[in-house]
């Protein structure tokens, strides 16, 4: 985890006015962290209670999920104001960090005003948000829904407060000064120019989500309140549509029980580090695979195909890998850029295995049945998953091994036996969603139960200072993730109300040549959505249209799913827009910058395999019977 | 001549839901009729959002039309979910009459207090059904103790409660996978879900309960509403009601299909007496909390209608 702190910037020890403003900052800080930390403390004790009231007594309570849902809303706000405050939100620095440092403070400084101007912008909205759902009640508690939605203002407001702290405690006036103001003049120019853009129609879509996106993107500006921003500008701008919509689309956006198990699976995560189960799991795989050239690479394509399996949330996945292989994995010399690049490319690669969210989206929005989505996802994950391998290969086959002992049998069998109950970690997880004991939002509660009796019983290792800080890194990497995916929810909806779907819809029926030609099509335009519709809101929009016309052209329904599916997971998963790379960046604690370069081969291995996938169907539909 | 007016319409239905089929209508015959002055773009699917998020997006004007169903309405408005009354409608003719009559017109004047505007008809979401992989619910006896997976509204978690069984809340999209890993033994939904949402793949019976009926208001934004002329809101009236009054007897028709086809795919059906489930129910206290929760006025004008429930 010593990557960390590269994200942040760190501010220097300021005395004076700037001293005592960063002393306020650090105590709210400090308190807003404690309040993250407890809320993953109290999820992971509603859920359990849930999940044994259940399984165990054979009486549902009918209000856990609400109430987790309540308390989600608010660790992912809260969490989101922590990452804030240790500049942890994903930013692409890719091109600012070529600039000489004091250009590039210039830049660091504006992803702060831009944030800022976000957050001045929303707080009003936010407010009226929340106080209208004050009249809507929750089902299950019969509480105003005003406990949940105030998570919004009060969250969107901590922010703000952070934001004007940070900047007026960094001591760089002149540099604030010229990033405020030019974000004040962008955006007074674009509300200057608004009685011209509203005639344009639909190419505000290409100025708004593709050109200010990516200025914002590429300038460094944090991914989330890139999103945010030009949303709520096209929305304010170029509709008539009230920008409480931004809000409440960042509300349900952040809400769906599922990603409750991102951060759980984190602190899973964690906790498997700090009680040694991932180092006696790791020692045991690195005696079997040590002396193999990128043996434990391997391992992580392996991982990602076994744990696909269980939670169906991608981001979920790779927060149930990632922290238990990568600490190991770069003490070992591996690159996190490529690691991180890798993780990404798994999470692509997984996209079609069972029981993939995105399959049981597919087959509710257009008719496909839902088990033979499951059966036919299986080989082309793997097929894909082979592709990688050969990429890992490639870029490993010079790895200077000359320093690694081929252990003997007798060391595999002895580290075998002490990582036993950590290996058997992931299976007990298997049992309990499979057996039906837990939800796959439920089960990384089973795990963290499981790994903390095995940390306290087994290994005897349990440091209880560390839990603290535990909890609030846990908070604040959710909260990163989660204002991206809320920004891109809000995103999404402003593309999906502006009607383009069905132009390009009617494109791609009017194409000539046949099924080669529309399965080509449907590989970029899915790239091209799934990054900027954030994976399922691109299959929701668009199976209904394109899936009929598959059948059209004689592309089975199977078929045509499996090529969708992994189309667009390289558009979610590639940068610089993937959301998915954001999470997986976040992840695994690594910066976006490192793991692009590394992601090229990776990609175009998974192009590769896409194509292959479309041009054989027999890996789509060769298991249907 | 003004700018034509563009609305937005979503629901949570899949595309080929008989109201949307009936929605895609009654648009292209208001667009036939105002002369393009009025067009209106069809969402379904969920595509701008869960009925939860729509009502909200409604009521700010965001949204401009939408269908909802009475049970998401009711967090908003209590009185909406007085359709769901376990038991209380047996059959479709004491559904329309209620809802046409003075149940449907007391609920609407509900709705209207809220910053929304309903249209007077109602349309069908249809009766309730069961769906188990366990065994086939004939009996209140066979409810003891059976997970079903209930969406989260208090009414029916109640009545499943009262029959002894073991209510879990599962979001929509889960619930496949948990009844596929056997979390819940069964589910309950109107027949025409349990064949979009692939039930039957992961179930073996399904109980013809009609536990309970559900249906849709079409709703438009109050804030939108008052600014579309008076004679485009008379169009856009004719034909919605005329469209609702239709889809009420796809809904029939289909419900015949829905089952030939589920039955085909291996679901084994059964019929039930609701006379034996509303006696059970009545020998608890779940019609007297019902009487509680929506008032005398209430629960006399829903009596008018279904009889003498308790
Ligand atoms: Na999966
Ligand atoms: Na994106």
């Amino acid at each position: 985890m010593q990557i960390a702190d590269e994200i942040g910037v760190v501010p220097p020890r300021m005395t004076g006015v700037a001293g005592a403003l960063q002393k306020a900052e650090q105590w709210l800080g400090s308190a807003i962290a404690a309040a993250a930390a407890l809320l993953v403390v109290a999820e992971i004790v509603v859920l359990f209670t849930g999940v044994s009231a259940r399984y165990f007594f054979q009486r549902p309570l009918i209000w856990s999920d609400e109430l987790a849902g309540i308390l989600f809303l608010w660790l992912a706000m809260l969490g989101a104001v922590v990452a804030f405050q240790r500049g942890e939100h994903m930013r692409m620095t890719a091109l600012v960090g070529k600039l000489d440092p004091r250009k590039r403070a210039f830049f660091d400084v504006l992803a702060i005003a831009a944030p800022l101007a976000f957050l001045v912008l929303v707080l009003e909205p936010a407010y009226e948000f929340a106080s209208d759902e004050a009249f809507v009640s929750t089902p299950a508690l019969d509480i105003s829904n005003l406990w949940r939605a105030a998570a919004l203002p009060i969250g969107l407001g901590l922010m703000l407060l952070v934001a004007l702290f940070r900047m007026l405690s960094s001591g760089q006036w002149r540099l604030t000064a010229t990033a405020v103001a030019l974000v004040a003049v962008v955006g007074a120019a674009f509300y200057a120019l608004s009685p011209l853009l509203i005639p344009l129609g639909n190419l505000n879509l290409l100025i708004f989500f593709v050109g200010l996106v990516a200025v914002m993107v590429f300038a460094a500006v944090p991914i989330a309140f890139a999103f945010g921003l030009a949303t709520f500008a096209y929305i304010t701008l170029t509709t008539s549509t009230p920008s409480t919509v931004v809000i409440g689309r960042m509300d349900e956006g952040m809400s769906h029980l599922i990603l409750l198990s991102v951060p759980l699976f984190v602190f899973l995560g964690l906790l498997i580090e700090m009680t040694g189960m991932a180092r006696a799991m790791v020692a045991f795989l690195a005696s079997l695979l040590g002396h193999v050239r990128g043996g434990l690479q391997y391992v992580l394509v392996a991982a990602m195909y076994l744990v696909s399996g269980i939670s169906g949330a991608k981001a979920a996945d790779m927060a149930a890998v990632a922290p238990v292989l990568f600490p190991e994995m770069i003490e070992r010399g591996a690159k996190p850029g490529d690691l991180v690049a890798l993780l990404s490319a798994t999470g692509a690669q997984t996209e079609t295995i069972p029981p993939s969210l995105v399959l049981i989206t597919i087959g509710s929005v257009t008719g496909v049945s839902i088990a033979a989505l499951f059966t036919g996802g299986l080989l082309p994950g793997l097929v894909l998953a082979i592709m990688l391998c050969f990429v890992v290969w490639q870029r490993y086959r010079k790895e200077d091994l000359s320093h690694v002992k081929r252990a003997s049998w007798g060391e595999v069998g002895s580290t075998f036996l002490v990582a036993l109950p950590a290996v058997a970690l992931p299976f007990v997880i298997r049992f309990a969603v499979v057996g039906g004991v837990a939800t796959a939002t439920e089960v990384s509660t089973i795990g963290i139960v499981y790994a903390a009796l095995a940390g306290l019983l087994f290994y005897r290792r349990f440091d209880w200072r560390r839990l603290y800080p535990m909890l609030t890194e846990t908070a604040a990497l959710s909260g990163a993730i989660l204002l991206i995916i809320g920004a891109a929810t809000g995103m999404a909806w402003a593309l999906t109300q502006s009607g383009f779907s069905t132009a390009l819809a009617s494109f791609m029926t009017g194409l000539p040549g046949g099924a080669p030609m529309f399965l080509a099509v449907t590989i970029i335009a899915f790239v091209v959505l799934g990054s900027v519709l954030e994976g399922i809101p691109a299959i929701v929009l668009f199976g209904p249209l394109l899936f009929p016309i598959a059948k059209q052209v004689g592309v089975h329904e199977v078929h045509y799913a499996m090529v969708v599916i992994l189309a667009m997971g390289i558009g979610l998963f590639a940068p610089p827009f993937g959301v998915g790379y954001y999470a997986a960046c976040a992840i695994s604690r690594i910066h976006p910058d490192e793991g692009i370069k590394p992601m090229l081969g990776y990609v175009l291995a998974l192009l590769i395999g896409t194509i292959v996938i479309a041009a054989v169907p027999w890996f789509s539909i060769g298991l249907l019977h | 001549q003004a700018a034509p007016l563009k609305l937005k319409f979503g629901n949570d239905l899949p595309a080929t839901h008989t109201v949307n089929l009936r929605l895609k209508e009654a648009i292209e015959a208001i667009g036939a009729e105002t002369k393009g002055q009025l067009t209106i773009s069809l969402f379904p699917n969920n595509q701008l959002g869960s009925d939860t998020d729509m009502m909200t997006q409604l009521r700010s004007g965001a949204l401009e039309l939408a269908t909802m169903p009475s049970t998401v309405l009711s967090t908003l408005i209590p009185a909406a979910s007085l359709t769901g009354v376990g038991f209380a409608f047996t059959n479709y003719d004491k559904v329309w009459a209620a809802m046409d009559g003075e149940v449907g017109k007391y609920i609407r004047g509900s709705i209207e207090k809220v910053g929304l505007v309903p249209f007077e008809a109602m349309w069908d979401n249809g009766f309730r059904q069961i769906t188990s992989s366990t065994h086939p619910i004939s009996s209140p006896e066979d409810l003891k103790n059976f997970k079903i997976r209930v969406p989260v509204v208090p009414l029916w978690v109640a009545l499943f409660s009262a029959f002894g069984a073991a209510p879990v809340s599962i979001p929509l999209n889960e619930a496949y996978s948990a009844l596929q890993t056997k979390i819940a033994d069964g589910q309950e939904n109107p027949l025409a879900l349990i064949e979009s949402a692939k039930f039957y793949e992961v179930q073996k019976y399904c109980s013809l309960t009609n536990h309970s009926w559900d249906g849709f208001w079409l709703l438009s934004s109050q804030r939108i509403w008052k600014t579309v002329p008076k004679e485009l809101q008379e169009v856009m009236q004719k034909h919605f009601n005329a469209a609702a009054r239709k889809q009420r007897d796809d809904i029939v028709q289909a419900n015949a299909e829905y089952r030939k086809n589920l039955e085909s795919k291996g679901l084994a059906f059964n019929e039930t007496k609701a006379d034996a489930f509303q006696a059970a129910l009545a020998k608890t206290s779940f019609y007297k909390d019902a009487k509680t929760k929506f008032g005398d006025e209430a629960w006399t004008l829903l009596q008018k209608y279904a009889g003498n429930i308790g």
